[in-house]
């Protein structure tokens, strides 16, 4: 696999900054670093083999297409940025899950009567009549 | 005729044949344990005497004399004919097959002679043959463990790996000895500053010093730029160095050197090095430090991102992605993507399913709603009840 350096590199940014939510970019071209306090990281947090894990890789791809003398400063940054994006999402996913973990030991202390999932499949078969009538 | 008169006939027929040293008869095996056996005037007799010519006859007459060495492998190799020729009692199984010598067609009278008038005799006799096959047996037990490095291996493999090290002239062999060619790769860097030195290690035996050898060219073809290896502990499955003369020593000066040790147990060598990283500071296993983008000369392996409970499709890509830089920054990202996989986060796939939830939802209650409402148009008034 033989990578031009000259215009895999500009596809790259360009693919990365689309990725990024619209808070980051900014007019002056640079990636903003500063989160909002409701940021999911939707279009960022996911996983597996079609996840972030494809624009590391590719980076990779940049890197060996690097010759031993060329400028290495763009690829650089990437590389931090794209560093920082991960530590973003993995510091999110930790917060989420300590969330949801803390909401169902609360909700587990809170439920007197132990809930069964017997309970959930009963449903009074007039309020289904009473439903769909409805929306008929 | 009475018994008691056959009996006075056998003992008559032994005066006579008195010059006959062995009883001819083919050795009946014995049971294990040491059965009685009792002779026709009650007299008991053990088992093992069967095994020298006395005791219960056999009713069938064997042909002996080309059985006698094939007796003797038998009991030395323990194949399953050994059983039959004595069980338990290997001796006897042994004298007996040396006591037969021709055939004989009445085998019940020697035995009784055996049994009444040449019990000391035999015991000689059986005795002198006895240390005489035992003598064999160890002088093969002995050359199988010197071939073989014990009793019950092959040793052709030892022995062609024997040869081919006598073959350089040598018997004690270095590291550097076989691994000359090898050694030549540990100039990863080309600029001759890999100076490897290692120290003479002379095992005891053969097979120790093929697996010094093995050890040491592996130690040698490590890219290693740097390696200060003190006392390595070779261990192998084969076989087992623990001595101080057998500790294959190993040094490697070069210019850039962090500490690095040399486990030979999986035939590897890793360098430790540790770099930091603005805020960052990590330990790598590193095999080369060339500190800019585009160096392909060694795997980094930053420390705090364990590879243990990473996805195994990470696991088959981690090399090639450490691989692509030693750049300090690359490898914490390297890092940073293991601790995201290892959280295991939702991937692509679960991603647009759970964003699209909603108008997969209601596209699925609408096409409920639609056949729902064709079922009741056609007349079915538990339609309803049984859809549901």
């Amino acid at each position: 696999m033989t990578i031009n350096v000259t215009t895999f590199a500009p596809a790259y940014v360009a693919w990365w900054r689309q990725l990024q939510p619209a808070w980051r970019t900014s007019v002056s071209g640079m990636l903003s670093q500063d989160i909002p306090q409701d940021e999911e990281w939707v279009s960022l947090a996911k996983g597996g083999t079609a996840g972030i894990y494809t624009v590391v890789v590719a980076l990779s791809w940049w890197i060996r297409a690097l010759d031993t003398g060329s400028d290495a400063s763009e690829v650089l940054l990437m590389v931090r940025d794209l560093c920082w994006v991960l530590q973003q999402l993995h510091q999110r996913l930790c917060q989420s899950r300590d969330t949801t973990s803390s909401l169902k030991r609360a909700r587990s202390e809170d439920v007197d009567v132990p809930s069964t999932s017997r309970g959930k499949r009963y449903v009074p078969q007039s309020l289904i009549y009473v439903l769909y009538s409805n929306d008929l | 005729m009475s018994f008691e008169q056959v009996r006075f006939t056998i003992v008559q027929l032994t005066d006579l044949d008195s010059e006959t040293p062995t009883p001819n008869v083919a050795p009946t095996p014995p049971q294990p344990g040491g059965e009685i056996h009792e002779t026709p005037d009650g007299s008991p007799i053990e088992s093992n005497a069967l095994a020298t010519g006395e005791g219960e006859p056999t009713p069938s007459t064997q042909h002996r004399d080309s059985e006698e060495s094939q007796v003797g492998g038998n009991i030395a190799s323990g194949s399953p004919l050994e059983p039959k020729l004595g069980g338990e009692n290997v001796e006897g199984g042994r004298v007996g097959a040396t006591a037969t010598g021709k055939e004989d067609t009445n085998p019940t009278v020697v035995v009784e002679v055996a049994e009444a008038k040449k019990q000391e005799e035999g015991s000689a006799t059986s005795t002198s043959a006895t240390h005489a096959i035992e003598m064999e047996e160890n002088e093969k037990l002995t050359s199988d463990t010197t071939h073989d490095g014990g009793p019950g291996r092959s040793g052709r493999k030892d022995d062609v790996e024997m040869k081919a090290i006598e073959a350089g002239g040598k018997t004690d062999v270095t590291m550097g000895d076989v691994a000359l060619g090898d050694v030549a790769m540990g100039d990863v860097m080309g600029d001759g500053n890999d100076n490897i030195d290692n120290h003479a290690v002379k095992p005891d035996t053969p097979a120790v010093t093929i697996n010094v050898t093995k050890i040491s060219d592996t130690s040698s073809t490590a890219h290693t730029n740097s390696v200060a290896t003190h006392a390595a502990t070779v261990t192998s499955q084969a076989a087992t160095i623990s001595s101080p003369t057998q500790a294959a020593t190993a040094q490697v000066a070069t210019s850039t050197a962090h500490a690095a040790t040399i486990s030979s147990h999986t035939a590897t060598s890793s360098s430790q090095a540790v770099y930091h990283s603005g805020t960052r500071s990590s330990t790598v296993d590193s095999t080369s430090i060339d500190g800019g983008f585009g160096g392909l000369l060694g795997a980094l392996i930053p420390l705090g991102a364990s590879d243990v409970g990473c996805p195994q499709w990470l696991q088959n890509m981690l090399e090639y992605l450490r691989q692509s830089s030693t750049e300090p920054d690359w490898q914490a990202l390297i890092a940073e993507l293991i601790a995201h996989e290892k959280a295991s986060p939702v991937t692509g796939v679960s991603c647009w399913l759970y964003r699209n939830s909603y108008s997969l939802i209601g596209f699925a209650r609408k096409c409920r709603h639609s056949v729902v409402l064709l079922r009741y148009k056609l007349g079915s008034k538990n339609t309803r009840r049984t859809f549901l």
